[in-house]
């Protein structure tokens, strides 16, 4: 392991990327993640890549669309509302079977909104904003570190399942800065004899979402995806518990909440209340059957979320009882507070 | 008798563009049609072609090629 | 009359890179041309090998099923964008995005400007047949005045939707494209100056110039609701006029 730096989450998400081997990057600025694109200005050409500042978000997806069909290990970064305008692009990704890495460091929304970060697009990147039968796998990290370490993953699962990856993380992870460790390359190599090199002694490949006849080719193509799809459900699971063991509350919450929450689990201990964390960092596939297993002894299971509840939803469906699910949230932009998570679970008890 | 168009009579869609650019004016539309119910050209006169290929440039459906008699 | 001598060539054949299957386009269509020729210059230049296309939204969609080459889709009007990735990681292959009139200029405009703008070392084809085809007729930005479409049942008003856009005029504002012609299909000498000006496009993508523009004035006969002569005889006497035809640049 190479020895600590200090860097912003947005610039070491930039590293980690060239580490993993990513040589084309195409972005346009939004606040929260602007160290990204900037980063990779600076940092792409000197190991002979490609930084190129499209047009637009809606562009820019587009020319990640292009990259990976070629072949390339590609990225781009955003924030909320570029998000939403990259959906289209992300579906034709999705059902053009092309691998890629999108980092959204979340914002406030709806809308405009502001540049505090936030976790209201939990629906938008694991129910998908775009059209059609699809997924992507979604990492929520915690920690600048596990946002670098999630890079590399994130790479070789997208070549692996031949999928879009995001890293989704909030403008806070984006904007800190925290000593860590730069990750080693994995040293995974993926074949791409269906990529765009040249049809040169070989029958033309063509990358394309659009299936036409006959009727059901469509039907049997998302079958296809689908069977990606259950394989990812079950290997790909991701998620860390804290003092879950012997806990009679369970918070759930993944990125800077899961850190807030964090902390108030630890002044809970000192009073003797026995709460613990389930953090989810694959927020898709989610992990229904950890949760379910892990809530099955606790009382009560308190999610924390910035925003008006939306991971909250996928709780209910792990644990399937109405009475034990809680929720507690700030929107807009705003931080949870750990002085509520604690009162809330002290409350559970009396 | 230079040589002459041959056309692939199930390609053309009978649109008569060769009709319209043919200098000599030997490209018609036939009597009978192909599969796709289309009654596709025809070179009306064979050996008044000068192979000067208009016909086969301008067809949308490279149903045309021209042949040369060595 | 005896049969003449059995041995004869071919003057003209189909191009090899043009796979050998009907097309899905109208009798009369004018991609049909532009995709003959363009696989002729695919040919010609000896680059089917090194050649990936990139197919818009449009009656065009199934280009990649028609030129014997790597093909890519692209979402409506993002074909430049595509090509932007392609040849980004590919210095050395020859990439091309071949577009409609709704693809280039109204949901792709942005693309199609910037990377000209970017000098992006592709060749673009724009087809202009002043409709919207796969879509069965509607309005596109090169719909001429007062032409009647599904979407303009009245003719096309300049007052309440603007005037046809000029693609080739409105890149040839920018610094960095090296080639910019307009061309047509309508008869056979502009279909032969079509092909130089695609193989010129393609020329100066691999001499590695620059971004190269061809516009193709083309017919659109089902649409326009009129036969395919009449259709080509349209383009000459009702888009040429405004579509005026000709180089504007080639470095």
């Amino acid at each position: 392991m190479s020895d600590r730096i200090l860097m912003k989450g947005n610039e070491a998400v930039g590293e980690a990327a060239i580490i993993a081997g990513c040589r084309h990057y195409f972005a346009y600025p939004i606040t929260p993640q602007n160290e990204i694109p900037a980063y990779m200005a600076k940092r792409l050409p000197e190991v002979g890549g490609t930084f190129l500042q499209a047009e637009s978000e809606l562009a820019a997806i587009n020319m990640v669309f292009g990259a990976s069909a070629a072949g390339a290990r590609v990225m781009t970064s955003s924030s909320s509302p570029g998000i939403s305008l990259k959906q289209e692009g992300i579906s034709y990704i999705a059902g053009a079977e092309l691998p890629c890495v999108i980092v959204d460091m979340m914002r406030g929304g709806p809308g405009l909104g502001n540049i505090a970060g936030s976790q209201a697009d939990y629906f938008q990147a694991t129910r998908g904003g775009g059209n059609g039968d699809y997924r992507i796998i979604v990492l929520a990290p915690a920690s600048v570190q596990e946002l670098a370490d999630i890079t590399i993953e994130a790479f070789d699962l997208a070549d692996e399942y031949r999928i879009p990856v995001m890293i989704l993380g909030e403008g806070y992870l984006g904007q800190m800065s925290e000593p860590f460790s730069l990750p080693e390359p994995s040293g995974k190599t993926f074949e791409k004899p269906w990529a765009l090199t040249g049809a040169k002694g070989r029958k033309p490949n063509i990358i394309a979402s659009m299936r036409l006849t006959p009727e059901n080719l469509l039907e049997e193509h998302n079958l296809k995806l689908k069977k990606t799809y259950d394989k990812i459900t079950e290997k790909e699971v991701r998620y860390e518990s804290y003092l879950l063991d012997d806990a009679d509350y369970i918070i759930v919450a993944y990125g800077t909440s899961a850190r807030i929450s964090r902390s108030a689990i630890i002044e809970l201990r000192k009073e003797g209340i026995k709460a613990g964390l389930f953090r989810p960092i694959s927020l898709w596939p989610y992990p229904y059957k950890e949760l379910k297993k892990a809530a099955s002894h606790a009382k009560k299971v308190l999610t924390v979320e910035m925003s008006l509840g939306q991971m909250v939803e996928d709780v209910r469906l792990a644990v399937m009882d109405d009475e034990k699910v809680d929720f507690y949230g700030r929107t807009g932009g705003m931080l949870p507070e750990s002085g509520e998570i604690i009162r809330r679970v002290r409350h559970y008890g009396s | 008798m230079r040589g002459k168009p041959v056309i692939d009579t199930e390609r053309c869609k009978g649109c008569m563009l060769c009709n319209a650019v043919c200098p000599e004016n030997i490209m018609g539309v036939g009597e009978s049609f192909n599969k796709q119910g289309l009654a596709y050209a025809i070179c009306v006169n064979e050996e008044a072609c000068t192979t000067c290929r208009s016909c086969a440039i301008i067809c949308p459906e490279a149903a045309i090629k021209i042949i040369k008699y060595v | 009359m005896e049969a003449k001598t059995a041995d004869f060539k071919y003057v003209y054949d189909r191009p090899k890179s043009l796979v050998d299957v009907p097309t899905h386009y109208c009798p009369g269509c004018g991609h049909g041309i532009v995709h003959k020729i363009l696989a002729e210059v695919i040919d010609e230049l000896g680059i089917r090998d090194d050649t990936i296309i990139v197919a818009p939204v449009g009656c065009s969609v199934l280009l990649y099923n028609y030129i014997d080459v790597d093909g890519s889709e692209a979402a409506h009007g993002r074909a430049p964008a595509v090509a932007t990735g392609i040849k980004r990681v590919h210095k050395d292959k020859v990439v091309i995005s071949y577009q409609g009139d709704g693809d280039l200029l109204a949901i792709g405009t942005a693309e199609a400007v910037h990377a000209a703008n970017r000098g992006e070392h592709f060749t673009t084809i724009f087809i202009n047949n002043a409709i919207y085809g796969m879509t069965g007729g509607q309005m596109a930005p090169t719909t001429m005045e007062n032409q009647i479409t599904k979407t303009t049942p009245y003719g096309r008003d300049p007052a309440d939707v603007g005037f046809p856009i000029r693609a080739c005029e409105l890149l040839n504002t920018l610094e960095a494209p090296v080639f910019i012609e307009r061309c047509a299909v309508y008869d056979v000498k502009h279909v032969l100056k079509t092909k130089r000006a695609i193989k010129k496009g393609l020329q100066n993508q691999i001499e590695g110039k620059g971004y190269s523009f061809i516009e193709v004035l083309s017919m659109c006969p089902t649409n326009w609701g009129i036969n395919p002569v009449k259709s080509a005889e349209w383009v000459h006497d009702v888009m040429e006029p405004y579509y005026k035809l000709g180089n504007f640049r080639d470095i």
